[in-house]
C-alpha cells in the first residue's frame, strides 16, 4: 500500500469520526428531563393547587425554563451542544417540584389542625352560647333579641354542621371557613347576652 | 516536493469529505424535525395539568378525558420516534398531535377559565346584591316582619365571604346562592305575611273603621286613639282631624291579627281605655277592654275547629304604654310609645276614650 493510500485511509477515518462525533456528542438528559416530568406531574394535584399554589408555580415556571434551555442546545451545532444548564435547571425544578408536595402537605395538615381545633372548641362555644342564652336577663322588653339570639345560634349550629361535613370530606379550608362563621356568630351571642347582664346590673 | 504535493491532495480530500459531511447533516437536519420538541410537550403536559386540577375539572370530565387521550397518543409517538435510529427520527407527526392536543387544552383551559371567571363575576354579584338587600332591611327596626330564613340568610352571607377569603369561590359561590334562597324564603314569608294589608275587602274594613272613629270626635267633640300598624303610628283624633301623630314600636308579630296569648301580634278592632296606670315598668300605660266579645267568640270558633291548640289562651293585658325604642317591634302585642311622647298622650286619654286598631288607612 502506497503512502499516499494509507494518509487517504486516515483522512477518511478521521473524517467519518468528525461525522460520528456530530450524532454522538452531547444529546439532551433525557432520563433528567423524564424523571422531572414525572416529579411535576405528580406535583400537579388538587391538594398542591389548593394548599401550595405558590411552589407548584415555581417549579413549573423553572420546568419551564430548563425545556427551554434543552430545546435552545437542540438547536444548536452538535459540537456545540452543552446541556449542563439544562441539568441544572432540571435539578432545581424538581425540587421545587418535590418541595411543592411537601408545602402541601404540610399547609394542608396545618389547614387541618387549625379546622380540627376550632371545631374542637366550636362544641363548646355553641354550649357557652347556649348556656348564655338560657340565663340571659328575661322580660317582656328582651323577647324580641332572645328571639333573634336564638335563630342566630340555630343558623351557627348549621355552619358547625357544614363545618363537620367539610372536615369528613377532606375539605380543610371549607371547614375552617364554616367553623370561623358559626364561632363568631356563637361569640356574638355570648357578647350581647353579658352586655344585656351587665345592663341590666348597671340599672340595680 | 513530492510530500508537500500529496499533503495538499489529502488535506484536499480531507476538507472535501468534511464539508460533504458537514452538507449532508445540514441537508439531514433540515429535511425533517430531528430534536425533540421539549418544549412544545412540557407546555402542553402543564396546560393538560392545569386543566385536570381545580373545582373545574369536574365540571369538564368528558373533555378531560379526551384530552389524556391525545396526550397518550402524543407521547406513544414521541416514544416511537425517540426508539428510532437518529438518522431515521423526524418528530414532525408527534409534534402536528401535540400542537393538536396542546390547542385542545388551551380551549378546554379557557372554557375552564370563563367559568371561573363566572363564577367570581357571579360571586361578586350575588354578595353585592345581597348586601344591598339586607343593607336595605338592616334589623333592628319597626316594620319588619322576622324570620328564621332572615338569619339563615345572614349567617350563610358570612360563611360565603369566609370562604372566598380563603380562595374557595365555589363553594363561596354555593353559600351565596343558598343565602339568595334563604333570602327569598324570607322575602316569600314577608309578602305573604303583609298580603292582607293589601286585601281589599279588609283594607276597605279598615278605612270605615278609621273614618268612623273620625266622625265619633267630630260629633262628640270628644278625642279617640287610632292605630296604624303598617305605618306603625299613633293619632291622637280630636274634632274630626288628626291631632298628633306618634312612633310606634307593636307587637313582635305585629303584622298579624292577635289571636292567642303568647302569639307577639297586636290586636285590630274598637276597643276603649278601661284604666289609667300613672307608672308600670314600661312607664305610664294605657289599659285596653281586648278581648272583646267578639274576640272571644272567634277563639272559641278557632279552638273549636282544632286550628290552635285546646289548651290556648286567649290572653289579655293589652296596653299603649311607654318603653318605646326608635327601632324594633318588641311587645308582646302592645302598643308602646316614647315615654315623653307617651307622657303629652296619657294626660290627654280618658277612661272610656276609644282607641281603634287598624291595619291601614288613609287617616294620617
Amino acid at each position: 500500500m502506497s503512502k499516499f493510500s494509507m494518509r487517504l485511509g486516515w483522512a477518511v477515518i478521521f473524517s467519518l469520526a468528525a461525522s460520528l462525533l456530530f450524532f454522538a456528542c452531547a444529546s439532551a438528559p433525557k432520563e433528567e428531563i423524564s424523571a422531572t416530568q414525572s416529579a411535576i406531574q405528580a406535583a400537579q394535584a388538587d391538594d398542591v393547587r389548593t394548599y401550595a399554589a405558590d411552589s407548584l408555580k415555581d417549579a413549573e415556571d423553572t420546568m419551564a425554563k430548563a425545556t427551554a434551555e434543552v430545546q435552545a442546545q437542540d438547536a444548536k451545532f452538535a459540537l456545540s451542544r452543552d446541556y449542563k444548564a439544562a441539568s441544572e435547571l432540571l435539578k432545581q425544578a424538581k425540587g421545587k417540584a418535590d418541595k411543592a408536595l411537601t408545602d402541601a402537605t404540610a399547609n394542608k395538615a396545618k389547614v387541618k389542625a387549625e379546622a380540627e381545633a376550632l371545631i374542637g372548641t366550636l362544641a363548646q362555644t355553641l354550649a357557652d352560647a347556649k348556656k348564655a342564652l338560657a340565663t340571659a336577663p328575661r322580660g317582656k322588653d328582651t323577647k324580641a333579641e332572645l328571639e333573634a339570639m336564638q335563630n342566630d345560634l340555630k343558623s351557627a349550629e348549621e355552619a358547625a354542621t357544614a363545618a363537620g361535613t367539610g372536615m369528613s370530606q377532606d375539605k380543610f379550608a371549607e371547614a375552617l371557613a364554616q367553623a370561623n362563621t358559626a364561632k363568631t356568630k356563637a361569640m356574638g351571642i355570648i357578647e350581647q347576652v353579658t352586655a344585656a347582664k351587665e345592663k341590666l346590673r348597671g340599672r340595680k | 516536493m513530492e510530500y508537500g504535493k500529496r499533503g495538499v491532495v489529502v488535506l484536499f480530500w480531507a476538507l472535501l469529505i468534511l464539508i460533504a459531511g458537514v452538507g449532508t447533516y445540514g441537508l439531514w437536519v433540515n429535511m425533517a424535525l430531528r430534536d425533540r420538541p421539549w418544549q412544545l410537550e412540557f407546555r402542553t403536559d402543564a396546560l393538560a395539568g392545569k386543566c385536570r386540577t381545580g373545582p373545574a375539572a369536574l365540571a369538564f370530565r368528558p373533555e378531560i378525558a379526551s384530552l389524556n387521550a391525545h396526550i397518550d397518543g402524543a407521547k406513544k409517538c414521541l416514544s416511537e420516534v425517540d426508539g428510532m435510529w437518529p438518522a431515521r427520527r423526524d418528530y414532525t407527526s408527534c409534534v402536528q398531535r401535540l400542537l393538536e392536543t396542546s390547542l385542545l387544552a388551551q380551549r378546554i383551559r379557557w372554557n375552564q377559565e370563563i367559568r371561573a371567571s363566572g363564577v367570581k363575576v357571579r360571586l361578586a354579584a350575588a354578595l353585592q346584591v345581597l348586601e344591598s338587600e339586607m343593607k336595605a332591611d338592616a334589623g333592628p327596626q319597626t316594620g319588619t316582619v322576622r324570620n328564621y330564613s332572615q338569619f339563615q340568610a345572614r349567617t350563610l352571607l358570612e360563611s360565603a365571604r369566609n370562604l372566598a377569603a380563603m380562595g374557595q369561590a365555589e363553594s363561596a359561590l354555593v353559600a351565596a346562592m343558598k343565602a339568595q334562597a334563604s333570602w327569598a324564603q324570607s322575602e316569600i314569608f314577608v309578602a305573604a305575611e303583609l298580603a292582607r294589608f293589601y286585601d281589599e275587602p279588609l283594607r276597605a274594613r279598615w278605612e270605615k273603621l278609621a273614618q268612623d272613629l273620625l266622625t265619633w270626635t267630630a260629633r262628640n267633640r270628644r278625642s279617640a286613639i287610632l292605630v296604624d300598624k303598617l305605618e306603625h303610628r299613633c293619632l291622637l283624633l280630636s274634632n274630626g282631624r288628626v291631632e298628633q301623630s306618634y312612633a310606634v314600636n307593636l307587637g313582635r308579630n305585629w303584622f298579624r291579627n292577635k289571636v292567642q296569648e303568647q302569639d307577639a301580634s297586636t290586636p285590630e278592632g274598637e276597643y276603649e281605655i278601661t284604666r289609667k296606670f300613672a307608672s308600670t315598668a314600661f312607664g305610664q300605660a294605657l289599659l285596653l277592654n281586648y278581648p272583646t266579645a267578639a274576640e272571644r267568640q272567634r277563639f272559641n270558633a278557632l279552638r273549636k275547629s282544632g286550628q290552635i291548640p285546646a289548651r290556648a289562651r286567649i290572653g289579655g293585658g293589652i296596653e299603649i304604654h311607654g318603653g318605646g325604642r326608635p327601632s324594633s317591634d318588641w311587645t308582646d302585642g302592645c302598643v308602646s310609645l316614647d315615654n315623653r311622647e307617651m307622657a303629652e298622650l296619657y294626660s290627654k286619654a280618658y277612661v272610656g276614650m276609644p282607641v281603634t286598631i287598624v291595619g291601614t288607612s288613609s287617616v294620617k
